[in-house]
């Protein structure tokens, strides 16, 4: 008998939509690259940065450790997919078909209630950005990253490729030679946005891969909460993500960025994510992992500034045939800067989790503070969970500590909540819902329901 | 003997909070003072603050001891000066027994070696007066102590310094009977008309039988009531409604 | 000339430079043994063709003098604690390789190593150990002298074994390599590593503890903990605890604490009007005794307490 946490639909995730492309390029070359510089009409600069990216595409390895990558073929991902849509600011604008998954998926109606603005991508290309106008006024940009490249030149010079340089790995410049869509944010000076920005990507063609580019700048004395959210319905050919996120932190200002990530099985997710700190500001990474077949997601914090600081909140979920890498790279450059780290990871039907983090604290970074707890969660023997850490201190008057344990839900504890009335299916949810929860409460509420529909979701086939 | 002029205090991970707030205090020799506040009142930074804990940074102010001012002062020096702070929650040093830390200790104090046999007796002697067991000179120090064990490692080490002025950090309500009993048994073997007593409690009991000088009342820092014991005793059953405070 | 020593059982990015850590080494001619080749074992770090075959019954005490290099293979059989003390008894550059290897049935081992070598001399230590059979072995890594410091450990662990252990190292300006790996592979099996430490004058630490749980190792428990008390702003510490889990009927668990001295402690001391410097002392002793403790022979703790009061 299958025992019920709470009744889900399961459904949201899965629907496809046919007939919404318009163009469709599959393949990497020179070619392909320039047809879609053109598509885009970028300048000139642009269309160079993505050819030397595509060299070094073509020059790297894929890495000698970690998932086994050898499977993805790039000849035969859709590199580019352009749906029957331009970027539009309201919904009734956005056709039906595509209207209809992101209205399953709750976007407009979280943007009512309780969103700042609202992007929403459809495979290679934003349909739907949209701000308050009250934020408009204060100075606020939020755009369609393709946009930001015409409208703000300058600043997308300035900041554009600076924290995540185009050479960094084999797929970050995979991700320069093709990426499309995406966000740009800038927070004016002392500017608080009260509410969240949330950007949604959804990659609906099969085989597809999805390259979005987000870029946030928050200036000095501002806030603010992003919200990322991704999913995609279940195909059997490979899907493939490789988005790039660049966020500046200015002194004295506040970055909370929130991922949920739902990608389905056949997703490989190889995500560069990457943050500079200045002095006094702090960024908060909130993430939840669970979805794609690989994962190689470890976001990166560079505490520049005195006094900066960064912190973790990280839960991923492994089920069967997953392989979930995760993990972070901090670096502390200056003095008085703190790391918080979180991490939980769940792993069961065979799924693997990997969590590994390196945290280097330099010379110059008198009293910092490193505080990291990682936890794991097995569900049965034929999972995995491995933790790889690197802790490298170079500076004496550190502290720094570190705890990490792994193993399997008590005896005792199943036995003693079986001994209140609990089905041991419900005592096992309970308990998994419980090690998720400190990272669930760092979500806002939405998310944080829709974390709790995802583990549910993960949960139901074990437990029955 | 201790003056302690116009002091402030901020916490170190915390600088936008004054803990101490002008505190005043004077404390001549052979005398015995009470401070007792409300949680959070400052007591315990209080006792830091003098010893010079570098969790907290004066702002404003000084502390003079013997006419020496020690506001700056390594926690060493100013040990060495005559000043001892009893811990509430006393450290523990597993790996090392008492009698190498008593050993440590004395060579500290004096500067000079210690005369083994000499100061096996004297360690005997106070733990005499504290009924301890000789026992304890081969534990390893507090290492899994109970709590009224660790209090009379704490009274132990008053009796060896025998310092000018000993402040008692008791601001712990939740001291049973023994510890208690110890604490007091200390004090008995210390004081002296030459030497002071600084005693920061939130509890009449550790007062009972004591020729208390003064009684201060510390509320957000700073000194907001002075008396005699009867004032003690007034607050122990009225809590510190009379001065704008809930606890 | 440069060896790569230790290649990780388990890969991670280049960036976290703990897939092969390169050593240059300068292996002086071995006196009494001519090596005909020498390659690296993934396993245990360098290996030689050919070595000094010991197989103890007894403590051992192995001296260097003159720039000589010793290659030794140590074997231990029989039930019992051995002290194994590398000495040096001039101050020239000598070369030490000792190789212990273990093959445990059902018995109870406990090897105590101590290094007292002089600062010039470069030390490898390498153990390889199999434990089945309710077996236990203990083994009391005591690191204090030498110059370069390569440390392996290799641990295979069956039905209901154990494997502990305790290490403590000094770095003045040294280089120190520690490659621990212990894998529990038979049911109801225990691995355990401690290690405390101090880093000074220049010194560069790399300390890498696997905890390997194996698919069927169930109600396997394992732990590591490593400690590390930095003395100065020039000397790094770099720890990479690894916890491979593939066994879901496990207790698994790793701390690493490094930096500075305690400042509650170091307060507490002070307040008692100790040096500053001899309350460090206290609390790095404090530390190391609960290893040195594990040592039965008195006269070798003496020497060892004395080594490190001298030294620190």
């Amino acid at each position: 008998m299958k025992t019920r946490v709470e009744e889900i639909d399961t459904n949201i995730y899965e629907l496809k939509s046919t007939n919404t492309t318009l163009k469709k390029s599959i393949g990497l070359s020179p070619d392909i690259i320039k047809e879609i510089s053109k598509e885009k009409e970028e300048p000139e600069w642009v269309l160079d940065l993505r050819l030397k990216a595509l060299d070094y595409f073509n020059k790297l390895d894929n890495p000698n450790w970690g998932p086994d990558l050898s499977m993805l073929n790039i000849d035969e991902i859709a590199t580019y997919v352009k749906p029957k849509v331009d970027n539009k600011r309201t919904w009734e604008e956005v056709p039906d078909d595509i209207k209809n998954i992101f209205d399953k998926l709750g976007i407009p109606e979280d943007e009512k209630k309780s969103l700042a603005g609202v992007g929403a991508q459809f495979d290679s290309e934003v349909v739907y950005h949209n701000i308050q106008d009250s934020l408009t006024k204060q100075g606020v940009i939020y755009v369609n990253f393709d946009v930001a490249i015409k409208e703000y030149p300058e600043l997308i010079k300035e900041y554009f490729t600076k924290a995540v340089p185009i050479m960094d790995h084999k797929y970050i410049a995979l991700h320069y030679a093709l990426f499309s869509g995406g966000s740009f944010v800038y927070i004016p000076k002392g500017v608080h946005v009260d509410f969240p920005l949330q950007s949604y990507f959804r990659l609906n063609e099969k085989g597809a891969g999805q390259f979005e580019h987000t870029l946030i700048i928050v200036d000095e004395g501002a806030t603010l909460e992003f919200i990322e959210g991704c999913s995609a319905p279940g195909y059997n050919e490979l899907n493939l993500h490789a988005g790039c996120v660049e966020l500046f932190v200015k002194k004295n200002a506040k970055l909370t960025f929130n991922t949920i990530e739902n990608w389905s099985r056949n997703m490989l997710n190889l995500n560069t994510k990457k943050c500079i700190v200045e002095e006094n500001a702090s960024i908060d990474w909130v993430m939840g992992s669970f979805g794609s077949k690989i994962s190689m997601l470890y976001p990166m914090s560079i505490l520049n500034g005195e006094n900066a600081s960064c912190s973790y909140t990280l839960i991923s979920f492994a089920g069967n045939g997953q392989n979930l890498d995760t993990g972070l790279k901090v670096i502390h450059n200056a003095p008085n800067t703190k790391t918080i780290v979180d991490n939980r990871s769940i792993s069961k039907d065979g799924g693997i989790c990997t969590f590994r983090s390196n945290v280097h604290i330099g010379k110059k970074a008198d009293n910092s503070k490193v505080s990291l707890s990682c936890s794991s969660l097995m569900l049965d023997s034929i999972s995995k969970s491995d933790t790889i850490l690197v802790n490298t201190i170079e500076n004496e008057s550190v502290e720094f500590s570190h705890e990490a344990s792994v193993g399997k839900i008590s005896d005792q504890v199943i036995f003693y909540l079986m001994s209140r009335g609990y089905s041991e299916e419900e005592a096992k949810g309970l308990i998994v819902r419980g090690f998720a929860e400190p990272i669930a409460k760092n979500f806002p509420v939405e998310y944080a329901v829709e974390m709790n529909r995802l583990i549910n979701m993960e949960l139901e086939g074990t437990i029955g | 003997m201790l003056q302690i002029n116009n002091l402030y205090t901020i916490a170190e991970d915390d600088h936008n909070k004054h803990i101490l707030n002008g505190l005043n205090l004077n404390i001549n020799p052979g005398e015995i003072h009470v401070i007792m506040g409300p949680n959070g009142s400052g007591k315990s930074t209080l006792a830091n603050t003098i010893l010079n804990n570098k969790r907290y940074i004066k702002t404003e102010g000084n502390i003079i001891f013997d006419g020496d001012d020690i506001t700056n002062l390594s926690t060493d020096k100013i040990a060495k000066k005559g000043i001892f702070m009893s811990f509430q929650t006393p450290i523990e040093i597993p790996g090392i027994t008492v009698a190498h830390y008593m050993k440590s200790l004395k060579e500290s104090m004096t500067g000079e070696k210690a005369n083994i046999y000499k100061l096996s007796k004297e360690v005997e002697e106070n733990m005499a007066k504290l009924n301890m067991d000789k026992s304890y000179n081969s534990r390893e120090f507090n290492a899994g102590f109970s709590g009224g064990e660790k209090k009379k490692m704490e009274m132990l080490q008053l009796l060896m310094i025998n310092p000018k002025l000993a402040i008692l950090d008791e601001t712990d309500s939740g001291l049973d009977v023994d510890a208690i009993k110890t604490v007091k048994e200390g004090i008995k073997a210390y004081k002296n008309d030459t030497n002071a007593l600084l005693i920061i409690t939130h509890s009449m009991k550790i007062l009972d039988g004591l020729d208390v000088d003064k009684v201060h009342v510390l509320i957000d820092g700073k000194i907001v009531d002075e008396g005699d014991i009867t004032l003690a005793e007034k607050i122990d059953k009225e809590g510190y409604k009379e001065y704008n405070h809930e606890d | 000339m440069e060896y790569i020593l230790n290649e990780s059982p388990y890969k991670t990015t280049n960036g976290f430079k703990i897939n092969n850590i390169k050593l240059d080494l300068d292996i002086p001619e071995i006196t009494y043994l001519n090596p005909v080749n020498k390659k690296f074992n993934s396993k245990i770090g360098l290996e030689f063709d050919k070595y000094d075959e010991y197989n103890i019954t007894d403590d051992l005490t192995i001296e260097y003098s003159n720039s000589i290099g010793r290659v030794i293979n140590i074997n231990v059989d029989d039930e019992g604690e051995y002290d194994i003390l590398l000495k040096s008894l001039d101050d020239t550059k000598c070369f030490s390789y000792i190789k212990i290897n273990t093959n445990i049935d059902n018995k109870k081992i406990k090897i105590n190593v101590i290094n007292l070598l002089n600062n010039k001399t470069d030390s490898f230590i390498a153990y390889d150990n199999k434990v089945n059979n309710k077996g236990e072995l203990i083994i009391n890594h005591i690191d204090l002298g030498g110059h370069f410091k390569v440390n392996n450990l290799y641990t295979e662990l069956y039905d209901n074994s154990i494997n502990k252990v305790n290490t403590i190292y000094i770095g003045d300006d040294n280089k120190l390599d520690y490659n621990y790996h212990i894998k529990n592979i038979g049911e109801k099996t225990i691995s355990n590593m401690i290690t405390e430490g101090i880093l000074n004058n220049n010194s560069y630490k790399q300390h890498k503890g696997i905890i390997d749980f194996i698919e069927g190792c169930k109600k396997s428990i394992g732990e590591e903990l490593e400690n590390c008390i930095l003395l100065d702003d020039k000397s790094i510490s770099r720890s990479s605890p690894l916890l491979m889990c593939h066994e879901e009927d496990v207790e698994g668990a790793h701390g690493v604490s490094t930096g500075k001295i305690d400042k509650d402690k170091l307060f507490y001391l002070l307040s008692r009007g100790i040096s500053e410097d001899e309350a460090k002392k206290i609390i790095i002793l404090s530390n190391f005794n609960k290893i040195i403790d594990n040592i039965n022979n008195l006269t070798i703790k003496d020497m060892v307490i004395e080594y490190i009061n001298n030294n620190i």
